[in-house]
């Protein structure tokens, strides 16, 4: 049954329905719909912060069904138990878990970066569909081992660059195609947050395995862990990989005994003279993080993954529809809030001006859409929006990036980086 | 004896979320990480603002109000909780605390980044066809599916009289969780928790202001293991004062106001957060009638009488104002002291 609009329903339909049943008839055909779902039986390995964001997402939807959580940590594991409120299976070691889960189609994968390789080619090789959480590794040469695995497996394989599946992005992304920002110059990004990173720990001997983030041998540093999800989008958005990298970092903020940058500042040199900033610190959370494109014909800006601002240089071409447009002052500038469901209303406005026809919500979590396609792709055979391929080249990004800062030099980025 | 809260006694963090100072104060008694223990409490905040928040697009409450009048929305198993209990506590207050009054609160709140307030509620779905509706009888919440979903279109949830209070106690779960004793958390000083004690006393302090002269107090609670929640009329706004508070029962923004502060004292923050909201409404009689009721709960009101301002205690707020009354003024006034609000 299609899905009724609320406008349809008051024009045509008022001497036989009331507003009770057209929603019950609506939601008889939602619930059918469900139905028809495949459940998919599903585990998570990793069940710390972000495995518990993941969880909470994973929980409220339809056709999924976790199955059995795995952490070598066990007061992880025991609030993540307790968070889900019914019985599941727990497990110490995943190896173990992936051979008495037979039936367990799925596994989401939110262990620290060091770890994501190991457990996803166990993973595949057990035949299960795999949802790891970016970045892909901490060296160039995992994330090709990741790559061919994961294409030699014939699962599904996804890795958790959000961005790529928020409709703000996405909806952003149409106007940078079609020529909207004229020729791209510069990009900038920064993400910045006053917090130490550290966790604190029981007893010395589990500080490595919980502040991983803040050693050489387990972690990136910023600029992988959280560098690549925004040096992801500068790649998608530009369509290519940086020519050349500079950088400098210190540890300037947190004299803990920690071994890894908590300021950094990066130059890339894109192709055709596309220069990109970016930077990261832990010493302040002004702005927390953003990502701003400049081209010729205005800017983008995009805050928190939440808000979009599109500033058009006042020789820019007249659209038509900004003047209906929601904008927002940001300093001197006024920008046009990127909102694809405004768009949407402004098109069917412009269409004759009919009444705007109802659609059927849309999911607007970032982690909530990435993991649902996830599953889509798993039900109908797809390839994801971010596989292997896509997650390598912003992994590779950021891997050398984090290179240049340690070793202080200019690098070029080799082809072959890039390529498996 | 001379108390500062920037002594190394105290180890503090702060962190901006739902739109207010969030802040812990712990007695340091030599734990190794304790700053990173008040950091990674206060992570959970905003994981439940990334939940709560129904401003932003992506959270889970916005997700229930776009959707949960086509189809049962599936909830997280504790936000079902949250809700189960906002419930609760708006049928025992007689609706004067209600979750569902969003159609009407939450366009007036977002009313500054539109161009008129016609804008705002369209923005929110409001429009000549959607009557803005109110009423815990349209919530509908399944506890075998664990879903949400409206009885008809024009019901939104409006999380922003419980979510800090929540929060505050994920917070202190937190803290228990790595052995903190002795803390106090605030969220806006309108939601607070005080675990243990300062050294030296049997709780923390807790200043009441008058609220027609800031600079005056009116009494000081010393409260431990208790949470307080707090509400007034106005709030204090970037652009200036406003009147913030919606009476659900009248579907208007201008009550008698006599009661000008309204404290609500019990265990949890998240009761005593949504309760202060209640009690502003439900005013002296009704307050008294809540809390012979309920015999775990305390409230403090501080209302106008005869052109004076007065303050009264009720259910278990009594005892903690006996306390106050007895203890000693020169300890009281060298000790350090969180006055709510400020």
């Amino acid at each position: 049954m299609p899905y009724i609009g609320r406008r349809e329903f008051v024009v045509g339909g008022a001497t036989v329905f009331t507003l009770a049943s057209l929603a019950k008839t609506e939601i008889g055909a939602l619930e059918k719909e469900k139905e028809r779902k495949e459940t998919i039986l599903c585990g998570v390995i990793g069940t710390g912060s972000h495995g518990r964001v993941l969880l909470k997402e994973l929980m409220r939807m339809d056709g999924v069904e976790i199955v059995a959580l795995c952490d070598i940590y066990q007061p992880n594991l025991e609030r993540s138990l307790k968070g889900i409120g019914r019985e599941v299976r727990s497990y110490s070691d995943h190896r173990q878990m992936l051979e008495r889960e037979k039936d367990m189609q799925a596994v989401i994968i939110a262990t620290p970066t060091g770890t994501h390789v190991p457990i996803s080619i166990d993973s595949l090789q057990a035949g299960k569909h795999v949802y790891c959480e970016a970045p892909l590794a901490n060296d160039i040469e995992d994330c090709k081992r990741m790559v061919k695995a994961a294409e030699a497996s014939g699962k599904v394989f996804q890795v958790g660059y959000q961005r790529r599946f928020s409709p703000l992005y996405k909806h952003a992304l149409k106007f940078i195609r079609v020529g909207a920002l004229g020729q791209p110059v510069q990009a900038r990004a920064h993400y910045n947050r006053k917090d130490s990173m550290r966790r604190p720990v029981p007893d010395t001997k589990y500080e490595r395995l919980l502040n991983w983030r803040l050693y050489r041998d387990t972690s990136g540093g910023l600029a992988v862990e959280f560098g690549s999800h925004q040096l992801d989008v500068v790649n998608w958005f530009l369509g290519a990989t940086p020519i050349s990298v500079v950088g400098n970092g210190g540890i300037d903020v947190w004299k803990d005994g920690r071994e890894v940058c908590d300021n950094i500042h990066l130059l890339f040199e894109y192709p055709n003279g596309v220069k990109v900033t970016y930077t990261a610190t832990l010493g302040c959370s002004y702005e927390r993080n953003y990502e701003l494109f400049l081209g010729t014909m205005g800017a983008m800006w995009f805050s928190k993954e939440q808000i979009g601002l599109w500033f058009k240089e006042p020789d820019a071409p007249e659209l038509g529809w900004e003047i209906y447009a929601r904008k927002e002052q940001l300093g001197d500038s006024l920008g046009i809030v990127l909102d694809p469901e405004a768009s949407k209303y402004v098109a069917q406005l412009e269409s004759g001006f009919k009444p705007p026809e109802k659609q059927k919500p849309e999911f607007k979590n970032p982690f909530y859409i990435a993991l649902n396609e996830f599953f889509e792709c798993i039900r109908e055979g797809k390839k994801p929006a971010c596989g292997a391929k896509e997650a390598l080249q912003s992994t590779v990004t950021a891997i050398v990036a984090n290179m240049a800062i340690e070793k202080g030099e200019r690098i070029t980025y080799r082809r072959e980086w890039f390529e498996v | 004896m001379e108390w500062n809260w920037k002594s190394n006694s105290f180890v503090a963090a702060a962190r901006i979320a739902m739109a207010c100072r969030f802040e812990i104060i712990a007695v340091d008694e030599g734990h190794v990480d304790i700053h990173a223990v008040l950091e990674r409490a206060l992570d959970e905040v905003e994981q439940l603002e990334a939940q709560l928040n129904p401003f932003v697009a992506e959270s889970h409450i916005s997700d229930i109000n776009k959707r949960a009048h086509c189809e049962p929305v599936k909830v997280e198993p504790q936000l079902y909780q949250l809700l189960k209990r906002a419930v609760e506590i708006g049928l025992e207050s007689g609706g004067a605390f209600d979750i569902t009054v969003g159609a009407f609160t939450l366009p007036r709140k977002r009313r500054r980044h539109f161009t008129s307030i016609e804008r705002s509620w369209e923005h929110f779905g409001i429009n000549n066809d959607t009557k803005p509706l109110i009423g815990l009888q349209l919530l509908h919440l399944d506890d075998e599916t664990m879903t949400v979903r409206f009885l008809q279109e024009g019901i939104m949830l409006d999380p922003c009289g419980i979510a800090k209070g929540y929060a505050v106690d994920s917070i202190v779960s937190c803290l228990r969780r790595e052995g903190l004793r002795n803390f106090f958390v605030h969220a806006g000083k309108s939601s607070i928790y005080a675990s243990g004690a300062l050294p030296h006393f049997n709780g923390w302090l807790v200043g009441i202001t008058n609220p027609k002269e800031p600079s005056r107090r009116l009494a000081v609670l010393e409260v431990n293991d208790i949470a307080i929640g707090v509400s007034e009329w106005y709030d204090n706004f970037a652009c200036g004062r406003r009147l913030h508070i919606f009476d659900p029962r009248t579907q208007s923004s201008t009550g008698s106001q006599m009661v000008l502060r309204a404290y609500a004292i019990c265990r949890s923050a998240t009761d005593a957060d949504a309760l202060s909201t209640a009690f502003l409404l439900l005013g002296c009689e009704g307050v008294k009638t809540y809390c012979e009721r309920h015999h775990e709960v305390g409230a403090i009101l501080v209302y106008q009488s005869g052109g004076a301002v007065q303050i009264k205690a009720y259910g278990i707020a009594t005892a903690f104002m006996q306390k106050a009354e007895s203890s000693s003024r020169t300890a009281l006034t060298n000790a350090p002291l969180a006055e709510l609000p400020n």
